[in-house]
């Protein structure tokens, strides 16, 4: 696909890395609960890395594959085996890049304001409902995912 | 008036190119193999079939195995997917619904796991594999405990293929059905393969356009050979542009006005016959040769006897054949008679007054050498006997139909690729819709690798299977467990809430599934492998979807009856040959006799089809205007120049079609071509004019 393309290219542009410190709430519908926990994603020029002391998980995102590591093992997927992980690194990068036409393929944007509403197409829409963020000074003020089981997740940047 | 008549001509072939563009009739033309097959239960069951299996693929392959091919796979069906009528591959959402609606029913229940199921168990591993998740987890609320096998909500549609690359599949609109929607699509595919030849694409739509395009390619070389030819013959022999123009437009004329009547016959018309239709127009050309010849046209004559009874003789005997039962030849011989027809008129009655004068001393006859007309008779009667040794038919009515085997290849591979194996389609029947159902579980059951949208009915066994199990039970307990593992109370509340009695469904309603009535029947397909295929078509309900199989007793009826109606033209052909040279019979039967034997030694070579039997039969009622001509009482010099003319000319129609790669247009053209060397050496070596003559 171009998008991934398009990653590849955006990534190599990137002349210096950037630390982003964020923090990550998920509701879960069916256990009615709510789970928070705090992570660290690195801009490299050829690699995203997402990193999440407490659990020392980290999730290392290329144009290639995806590694999932923890303290016991370290696995590797191709994007396509790892969907969840490869829409949350395209989401995390377009929004960070501010280029938001790369989301086009999966998603109708719609803009009111400062907040920006993607609302998926085709198959993402069997299990998200919509996703809302807003990003002030190149600052990540929120993003929230809403899924279809009434779950969601709401990261906001805290550096 | 006179200058009127003298346009005459041309105002006839305005007036019916301007009727033919502004009519359907081009629109009626079709490259379909389905045109030219027999009418009949199996062309409507064929028809049927290509109205319930609409699903039409786009396979994409990348042939490289590097790590970047995968992503190019994707570049390039994002780029095929800017296309309106081009769509990622998705279920159909009828049947999707019909499914989501009777879920139990659909779906194969694990019967080992519910009989050791632990309830508490199951729902602590969900609970975890919940919190674990990254970001989401998708809980089937109606299967929690994955007591029954269902597919993932997003699935990969990238293959990996060994020693080749990836392949993928898209879906293209059922809504596109026209060849020009067929073609425009095909340009823009074959557009985006250019850009990188790892690419490779198939449809089965591209066996269409590129059979179109083939046949017009072919029709193109055809004209453009046979226009070549003509100009030669009028331009370097007879030095007659005037004359070659309006023969030219006479032949148009003729051809645009069968191609109405024909369309407005048949309704459709192949493409084929369109194609020999042009072709046997040009034996009109005879007409107008030997009037010309022999100053007809100079003196003004409108009725010349020989003339009449050529053109009477060969519109018979293709009236004849109309009556064969072969689509393709009742359209070809319709077509004949009406454009011979109306070619005559215009040879007979428009041309006296064009003053046109026939040309002196252009051509001089070679003499070779006398052979009695016996010995040709004896010769010709030898070469018969030995091909009716020799004879074998071609019972494979696919031979007729363009062969594409780069497509063919390709459609294996990636069918194969896709299904593990080579798979075949086979129709299948059920005299109510219950029993079809029925028909296509017992297949799949039976073959496994077999697969049809039938199974996804439920039948009463399914129900039954469900009946031996206590769902009630397992949702009271699945209810009451589920909050002390940790999940929100009535979560699972509707869960394992199953149907008591089969969802009833009428015919209308079930049509998505692939199911169409035929007659008295109900009927749908399945999809089997090829291994299994003469075994599967041993079984009663099952019929064979190949068109060589279907057409087989269709063709052996044809060529029964073809030969049938053969004697009558025959028969047909010797009255009129006796009516018209009476005293020369016997020498003019050589006419029909020779090219008769010569076409017959084909047989050593070669498996003789429908066409060529048809072309053998033309050929003699074509040859026996020769025989007429030439062993008529006023035979002369003039009348051998407009035989070799004529015969030229004859080439110039049928016997380029040797030079089309269509092996239906192939099989006329080596007749034609080898009847007409036939007649030419029969014209060299029987001495037709008579003493007076001499």
């Amino acid at each position: 696909m171009v998008k991934l393309l398009l990653i590849g290219i955006l990534l190599l542009q990137f002349s210096y890395a950037k630390d982003i410190t964020f923090s990550e709430k998920r509701y879960i519908y069916a256990i009615d609960n709510e789970f928070s926990k705090n992570g660290k994603l690195f801009m490299e020029p050829q690699r995203v890395v997402l990193e999440y002391p407490q659990t020392h998980k980290k999730v290392i995102y290329t144009k290639d594959f995806i590694q999932i590591s923890d303290e016991e093992k370290t696995e590797s997927f191709t994007h396509e085996e790892n969907h969840q992980y490869k829409l949350f690194f395209t989401l995390v990068i377009a929004i960070y890049n501010n280029d938001l036409e790369q989301l086009q393929e999966n998603f109708e944007i719609k803009k009111n304001k400062e907040e920006v509403t993607l609302l998926p197409k085709e198959q993402i829409v069997s299990v998200i409902k919509k996703i809302s963020f807003e990003k002030t000074k190149e600052r990540l003020k929120y993003l929230t995912i809403y899924f279809q089981n009434q779950d969601r997740i709401t990261i906001e940047q805290t550096n | 008036m006179n200058k009127q008549i003298k346009y005459l001509n041309f105002i006839i072939f305005a007036v019916l190119l301007l009727f033919f563009s502004l009519s359907s009739t081009q629109k009626n033309i079709s490259t379909n193999i389905l045109s030219i097959l027999p009418d009949g239960d199996n062309k409507e069951l064929l028809k049927k079939f290509e109205n319930i299996h609409n699903t039409k693929l786009l396979f994409i392959g990348y042939k490289s195995l590097d790590k970047n091919s995968l992503e190019k796979l994707k570049q390039i069906e994002k780029k095929l997917l800017e296309n309106q009528h081009i769509k990622k591959l998705a279920k159909n959402k009828l049947i999707e619904e019909y499914e989501k609606k009777h879920y139990y029913l659909t779906n194969t229940i694990d019967t080992k796991k519910l009989e050791k199921l632990d309830t508490h168990k199951e729902l602590q591993t969900l609970y975890q594999q919940i919190v674990a998740a990254p970001f989401n987890f998708q809980i089937d609320t109606k299967d929690p405990l994955n007591i029954f096998q269902k597919n993932s909500a997003v699935k990969s549609l990238y293959f990996k293929i060994k020693e080749y690359g990836y392949i993928t599949i898209l879906q293209l609109d059922n809504s596109i059905d026209t060849m020009q929607e067929y073609q425009e699509l095909y340009d823009f595919t074959k557009k985006i393969q250019l850009e990188d030849s790892n690419i490779e694409l198939f449809s089965s739509l591209f066996y269409y356009v590129e059979s179109q395009n083939k046949i017009k390619r072919d029709t193109n070389t055809i004209i453009f050979i046979a226009v070549f030819i003509l100009v030669i013959l009028y331009l370097l022999i007879l030095k007659n542009l005037k004359l070659l123009l309006n023969t030219l437009v006479t032949l148009g004329s003729s051809i645009l006005f069968a191609l109405i009547v024909t369309v407005g016959i048949f309704g459709e018309l192949s493409i084929f016959s369109v194609i020999f239709g042009i072709s046997i127009s040009t034996i009109a050309i005879d007409y107008m040769f030997h009037n010309y010849m022999h100053g007809f046209y100079e003196n003004k004559k409108t009725l010349n006897k020989d003339v009449f009874y050529g053109m009477f003789t060969t519109v018979g005997a293709f009236f004849i054949l109309s009556f064969c039962e072969f689509k393709l030849i009742e359209q070809l011989s319709f077509f004949a008679v009406i454009s011979l027809f109306f070619s005559y008129l215009q040879f007979s009655f428009i041309y006296p007054y064009l003053g046109f004068i026939p040309p002196k001393n252009i051509l001089k006859y070679p003499k070779i050498f006398f052979v009695k007309p016996s010995y040709i008779t004896l010769l010709s009667l030898v070469f018969i006997v030995f091909s009716l040794f020799t004879f074998k038919f071609d019972l494979d009515i696919k031979n007729l139909d363009v062969q594409n085997k780069k497509l063919q290849q390709l459609d294996e591979f990636f069918t194969t690729q896709i299904n593990g194996d080579k798979k075949i389609a086979v129709l299948i029947f059920g005299n109510t819709l219950k029993e079809l159902i029925e028909n296509g579980h017992t297949l799949v059951n039976k073959y496994p690798n077999s697969f049809t949208n039938l199974t996804k009915i439920p039948l009463e066994k399914d129900l039954q299977i469900l009946e031996q199990y206590d769902f009630d039970k397992i949702n009271q307990e699945l209810n009451s467990i589920a909050p002390q593992v940790g999940f929100r109370a009535k979560m699972f509340q509707d869960s394992y809430k199953q149907e008591k009695t089969l969802p009833q469904y009428n015919f209308e309603q079930l049509k998505e599934f692939g199911i169409a009535q035929y007659k008295t029947q109900y009927i749908s397909y399945v999809i089997v492998s090829k291994k299994n295929y003469n075994e599967i078509l041993q079984e009663p309900f099952v019929k064979s979807l190949s068109v060589k199989e279907l057409f087989q007793a269709d063709l052996k009826n044809t060529f029964e009856s073809l030969k049938l109606l053969a004697g009558f033209t025959i028969l047909f052909i010797l009255f009129m040959l006796y009516l018209s040279v009476k005293r020369n019979f016997f020498k003019a039967l050589n006419y029909i006799l020779f090219p008769l034997g010569i076409i017959g030694i084909l047989a050593y070579f070669i498996e003789f089809n429908i066409l060529h039997i048809f072309m053998m039969i033309v050929i003699v009622s074509i040859s026996i205007d020769y025989g007429i001509y030439m062993n008529n009482t006023t035979v002369d010099t003039q009348t051998q120049k407009a035989v070799v003319y004529s015969l030229l000319s004859t080439f110039a129609g049928f016997g380029v079609l040797i030079f089309s790669s269509l092996n239906a247009l192939f099989s006329i053209g080596i007749v034609a071509t080898v009847g007409i060397v036939a007649i030419m050496i029969l014209l060299l070596l029987q001495n037709n004019l008579n003493e007076e003559a001499k």
